[in-house]
């Protein structure tokens, strides 16, 4: 042993003589108590013992002498034994050394099984709530981690209780002290359903301690005992539960940053694949019009009129594509930030598609446009121009992917205070594996990869982000023909809402 | 430019719009032109024509430039020719020069200029 422990040690022997002495002597606790604290001070300061240790003990013996005069001054629960509150401060000490330590909740637990008071417990379990408890009690609380005394006792892994459930517990617990239940078979304040969990885990004894952390209550511990308990053990081991509970707080912190963090990053990781894939599919367009462009400049040939109209062309059909991808990056960055200008106003559906209809018709020029709107079809509430460039795209895509001179149809029908529009092709359909992900932004289906359409994989995406700023839905029907179609609904225009209904921003391009 | 006997290129480009800017230029300058719009009809194109020097563009939906470059080397019916790849990205370029496909003599980057592909075409075709 070394010379400092020695000396701690000598000091403790002192200590514990004096101790002895205490319960014989006659003389004034208060005397002997600041004599205790005076020898063991100057002896750790003469053994050079670690400063911290020094504050701990003497910490400890002030809070010793404090506890000591609360027990003397007549309050006969409340009396301890000068050695039993010490040996509860020594406990706290230790065990939250071994707190601190925690990695895990887990360790947690772990470390509060070393304190004398909780060695007994059968069942410890840290219980988080799914809301900080404020005035409205939180919906339910989940348990992260369980301590049981054998595995054969029963887990409450997975187990939500629902706090509305009791009222009794609910008013009890809500004061924000612990709950202590001395003997549940004696305790005729609670529901049957908070029994009944109880007597799932053979439960006698049972202390509910909230967790308080950054000023948020964000659950509760759960300590149970095979046998009847005292509310008194509540003063010996609140030190160490409040611990607890800002050791476990703080892991909770560090798991949530951490997620936070990783989603930060594949969002970034995102945006850096469509960087990329942007830029790649601008180049095509591109090449055509630099390649042509320099072709007419190159002055070591001479090119035929024909040919010569026939490369502008080229030039401004390459121009046009590269223009329509701008636009769809741009429209799907503004729908996924939310400052795609949508102004939904009352319109007819056949009006949005009659000002729209030559393009349709010119994007449909090989196969057979059909489109059935009943004439008492109610007007909906709807930004023309992007309901017009949603059917422009479906439209799209129902010609690119059907065979020549095959029926797109698109009809439309009421649903309640919706309208629902259906566009429908006779061509390849889509695999009922795909249906959700069609949806998704850059995704290119094996419709897309076998017939070699170039393209971002945009068009459905922004589809999909106007109708749902509309309000409305957009889906794939299932149907047991070949051929796909698309619905969509909108909201019909109700008369006294103002024509202004959705928080998209009114910024200008 | 005249030549005595035609040279034959073979271009494979998915990309209608590019194929038509690499075979009107050099068309017009006295090549021989065959194209192809995909990887597996281009490959018949090399046993058929067996042209003198071939453009081939990398990132194509089916069977990719790479997949057609492995086929080349691995069989026996179908002759080494140099390549002259076309790609977008220039990292991809960079490997390709050091990548081990030893009949890739040189790469174009999208976009190309006229002028740029005959002197590339004509270079390549020079080495040889």
């Amino acid at each position: 042993m070394s010379r400092d422990a020695l000396e701690v040690d000598n000091t403790l022997q002192q200590f514990n003589e004096l101790l002895q002495r205490v319960k014989e002597l006659p003389i004034s606790q208060q005397e002997l108590l600041d004599e205790m604290i005076r020898i063991v001070s100057t002896t750790l300061k003469v053994a050079q013992s670690p400063p911290d240790r020094i504050m701990v003990w003497t910490e400890m013996l002030a809070r010793t002498r404090e506890a000591f005069e609360r027990g003397q001054s007549g309050d006969a629960q409340r009396k301890q034994s000068l050695p039993s509150i010490l040996e509860d401060f020594k406990d706290e000490s230790d065990v939250g050394r071994a707190i601190g330590i925690a990695q895990i909740p887990d360790d947690v637990l772990g470390a509060l099984l070393t304190g004398r008071h909780l060695r007994s417990a059968s069942r410890i379990a840290i219980v988080v709530f799914n809301k900080t408890w404020e005035k409205n009690v939180p919906i339910y609380g989940t348990m992260l981690s369980e301590w049981r005394s054998s595995p054969g006792k029963v887990s409450l892994e997975g187990v939500r209780f629902y706090f509305e459930e009791d009222d009794a517990l609910v008013s009890l617990f809500s004061c924000g002290d612990p709950l202590v239940i001395e003997d549940i078979e004696q305790d005729r304040r609670f529901e049957q359903i908070t029994h009944d969990l109880i007597d799932r885990t053979c439960t006698v004894g049972l202390i509910l301690y909230p967790l308080v952390a950054g000023g948020k209550w964000y659950g509760m511990l759960t300590v149970h005992y095979d046998e009847a308990i005292s509310r008194d053990i509540i003063p010996a081991i609140r030190g160490l539960l409040d611990q607890a509970a800002v050791a476990i707080y703080t892991m909770l912190l560090f798991e949530a940053e951490a997620k936070a963090r990783q989603n930060a990053e594949q969002a970034n990781d995102h945006k850096m694949k469509l960087l990329a894939t942007i830029s790649h599919e601008m180049r095509t367009p591109l090449t055509s019009i630099k390649g042509f462009a320099t072709t007419l400049l190159a002055d070591d040939v001479e090119w035929s009129p024909d040919s010569q109209r026939d490369f502008v062309e080229t030039i401004n059909q390459e121009a046009d594509k590269l223009t329509e991808l701008i636009e769809h990056v741009l429209s799907h960055s503004r729908l996924e930030a939310g400052t795609l200008p949508i102004m939904p106003t009352r319109r007819q559906l056949q009006d949005i598609i009659s000002v729209g209809i030559a393009q349709l018709q010119t994007l449909a020029a090989n196969h057979e446009l059909r489109i059935r709107i009943p004439p008492d079809l109610p007007p909906v509430c709807a930004d023309q121009r992007r309901i017009a460039q949603v059917l422009t795209n479906l439209v799209k895509n129902a010609v690119e992917y059907s065979p020549q001179q095959a029926e797109v149809a698109i009809t439309a029908s009421t649903r309640g205070e919706y309208i629902q529009v259906d566009v429908s092709d006779q061509g390849l359909g889509i695999p009922a594996e795909e249906r959700v992900h069609i949806f998704k932004a850059f995704h290119r289906g094996t419709r897309a990869r076998e017939t070699q359409k170039k393209g971002a994989g945009l068009g459905l995406a922004i589809c999909k982000g106007i109708i749902e700023a509309h309000g409305g839905e957009i889906w794939v029907r299932g149907r047991s023909e070949p051929g796909t179609t698309i619905s969509f609904t909108l909201p019909v225009f109700e008369a006294d809402e103002s024509d202004e209904i959705h928080g998209n921003d009114r910024s200008d391009y | 430019m005249t030549k005595f006997m035609a040279t034959t290129v073979l271009i494979i480009e998915d990309e209608a719009n590019i194929r038509k800017f690499a075979s009107v230029n050099l068309a017009a300058r006295g090549y021989n032109v065959v194209e192809a719009d995909n990887a597996q009809d281009g490959l018949r194109q090399l046993r058929d024509a067996r042209p003198d020097l071939m453009i081939l563009d990398i990132r194509m939906p089916g069977m990719s430039g790479l997949d057609l470059l492995d086929a080349m080397s691995q069989e026996q019916d179908i002759p080494a020719v140099p390549v002259v790849v076309i790609t977008a990205s220039e990292g991809a370029a960079d490997n390709m020069l050091e990548s081990g496909y030893p009949d890739i003599v040189d790469v174009l980057i999208k976009p190309v200029s006229a002028p740029r592909l005959i002197e590339t075409v004509a270079g390549a075709l020079a080495d040889s």
